[in-house]
């Protein structure tokens, strides 16, 4: 690439309101997660309360697949509702540089620079980058899988029934048998570890990481189309 | 060839009026973005600082909480009554105001203040949790604490650097010494930022974080400062842009939401790290702010240096002129056609 060839270098101040931009999106879709966790923790406490005994037992046993029946249809409602909100975010932050007079190709060059979040390479690894992603799909399409998730011995240790206070539900106290509490405590316990990576080193997937690095992903593709 | 000016009285009625904005140290046309001028903090705009925010520093050093907004009010009423700061000031935000310093111009901060702002971060080293004062395994709080010692002793020289003889030599030997220090503050900073395998984060970590941002930003300052004193302009132009560019890059590689949530995955319930990690998105967002104030200080300081090459005036004089002038808070720097007649406040 000759010098002439060269795309147009952001300006310093423009560079400063992309990452504080995407700064803000991170602590947002935290904050978003969080606000949706008190239905995890209800549903979780509903399906293990209306199961069988012998179902609760062979579920103690194998634990994957009910936490995936729970996990991922709420993971996905809950991805569908955050790409609305970033994806109007993105719009906002592309409309008011435009506007602005920064040029598309300035925002696309400073771009790989943007996404060097070392924490979530593993998410964006796991994220394709694909052209025309905006007007194509959603993000439940792709983000997060359960089975994604390396799970720390510690994740299923005893954080669970101070968990399960978040919800504020009585429906634990009903729960008749000490098989049903373990295994709600289980099922609580590993949200922790899912959704916000809590007990994994920085820089490994969890729910959370997969939704920014959609943001990034979605960012890309608006920047691509348009 | 003189460079400082008071700042025209129609220009502060632009600022008044809201048709113009100082935006860090730039005074803006707010319609057509037009650069109307620069302006240099005065020792008069850091005393009145120090009547106010420095007692923020002084006062126990709560360093992420350090300016609430009734301190603010009183920042602006104390420059009220400067007359013109009040009418620059009214847009500016404080965040960073005591440990930082506001970023107006070249730093003129006498010894007094800046070793004010030096022990209030030094302080708090000491009230830090021990596992957090030994940053990784690189340095113990006893090369931390030498390490202050040594910006203390270069601060102190640099406070009288302008008016010495042996200027020229002297403010070079700061440089360096200065230089060096920002080296060292910038990796312990890198070390700090970057959690490694960490699992979880103390709250004190961010404190950490927030102290030796504080210290760097001081330390740069400094060292641009000591290369004006020491006519090396080209040299300031370019510290402060590379500087910058470092500083750029350091709030890009900073993830505060994942730091937030290594700090809320200390707690051993939800409901406790929702809070948690919250308060601590909260804290980073402010040294996110610090971080990125101190890249737009540092642009403006290369554009001072390079306005100050372009009219031919010396870094010693500009300097001194602003280290001494107490009547006004700020000084206006004129970056094309001068003023016929200096309006005077």
């Amino acid at each position: 690439m000759t010098v002439s060839q060269l795309p147009p270098r952001l300006d310093t101040a423009t560079e400063l309101q992309l990452i504080r931009w995407k700064q803000a999106q991170f602590a947002r879709i935290s904050e978003q997660v969080e606000d949706a966790l008190p239905d995890l923790m209800a549903e979780i406490e509903r399906t293990v309360s209306e199961m069988s005994s012998l179902a609760a037992g062979k579920a103690q046993v194998r634990i994957d697949p009910v936490w995936k029946t729970i996990f991922e249809p709420w993971a996905h409602k809950l991805a569908t509702s955050v790409e609305v909100q970033f994806k109007q975010e993105v719009g906002e932050l592309t409309a008011a540089l435009t506007e602005k007079g920064t040029s598309k190709d300035a925002l696309r060059a400073a771009l790989p620079a943007l996404a060097t979040a070392g924490v979530l390479a593993a998410s964006l690894a796991a994220i394709p980058s694909v052209l025309g992603l905006a007007t194509v799909t959603t993000t439940s399409f792709f983000v997060f899988s359960s089975a994604s998730i390396s799970w720390p011995i510690l994740a299923a240790g005893g954080a669970g029934l101070a968990v399960a206070t978040l919800t504020g539900s009585r429906v634990i106290d009903r729960l008749a048998d000490r098989n049903r509490v373990h295994l709600v405590t289980r099922l609580q316990s590993r949200v922790r570890t899912a959704v916000f990576g809590y007990g994994l080193a920085a820089g490994e997937r969890s729910l959370v990481t997969d939704l920014q690095a959609a943001a990034l992903r979605t960012l890309e593709a608006q920047l691509e189309i348009t | 060839m003189p460079l400082l000016y008071a700042i025209p009285a129609a220009l502060q009625a632009l600022v008044t009026s809201g048709q113009a904005q100082l935006v860090g140290a730039i005074i803006k046309d707010v319609s057509t973005g037009q650069i109307l001028g620069h302006v240099q903090q005065t020792r008069g705009f850091l005393q009145a600082m120090a009547q106010v925010g420095g007692t923020a520093a002084q006062g126990g050093f709560a360093p992420l909480g350090v300016i609430s907004a009734i301190q603010n009010e009183q920042i602006k009423s104390t420059l009220g009554q400067l007359q013109q700061g009040m009418a620059l000031m009214q847009n500016l935000q404080f965040v960073n105001l005591a440990l930082s310093g506001i970023g107006i111009g070249v730093s003129v901060a006498g010894f007094a203040m800046m070793n004010m702002r030096l022990n209030a971060i030094e302080r708090h080293i000491g009230a830090l949790r021990e596992d957090v004062r030994e940053i990784g395994k690189m340095i113990r709080e006893t090369e931390l604490r030498r390490l202050f010692g040594d910006i203390r002793s270069a601060l102190k020289d640099l406070d009288s650097v302008a008016t010495r003889n042996d200027h020229l030599a002297l403010a070079s030997s700061l440089q360096r010494q200065l230089s060096t220090h920002v080296s060292a503050l910038s990796d312990l900073l890198r070390e700090a930022m970057l959690p490694g395998k960490a699992a979880s984060l103390s709250m004190e970590h961010l404190d950490l974080i927030w102290t030796l941002s504080s210290a760097l930003r001081l330390c740069e300052d400094a060292e641009v400062r000591a290369l004006l004193v020491s006519e090396d302009l080209a040299h300031a132009r370019d510290y402060a842009s590379g500087y910058q560019v470092e500083n750029l890059e350091r709030l890009r590689d900073l993830n505060p939401d994942s730091l937030a949530r290594l700090v809320a995955a200390s707690a051993s319930d939800l409901t406790t790290s929702v809070a948690l990690r919250r308060e601590a998105a909260r804290n980073l967002d402010r040294i996110a702010d610090g971080i990125g104030g101190t890249v737009e200080s540092l642009g403006q300081q290369a554009a001072l240096a390079q306005m100050l090459i372009d009219g031919g005036v010396s870094g010693r004089e500009f300097v001194h002129a602003a280290s001494t002038e107490t009547d006004r808070p700020f000084l206006f720097v004129t970056p094309g056609a001068q003023p016929d007649t200096p309006a005077e406040t």
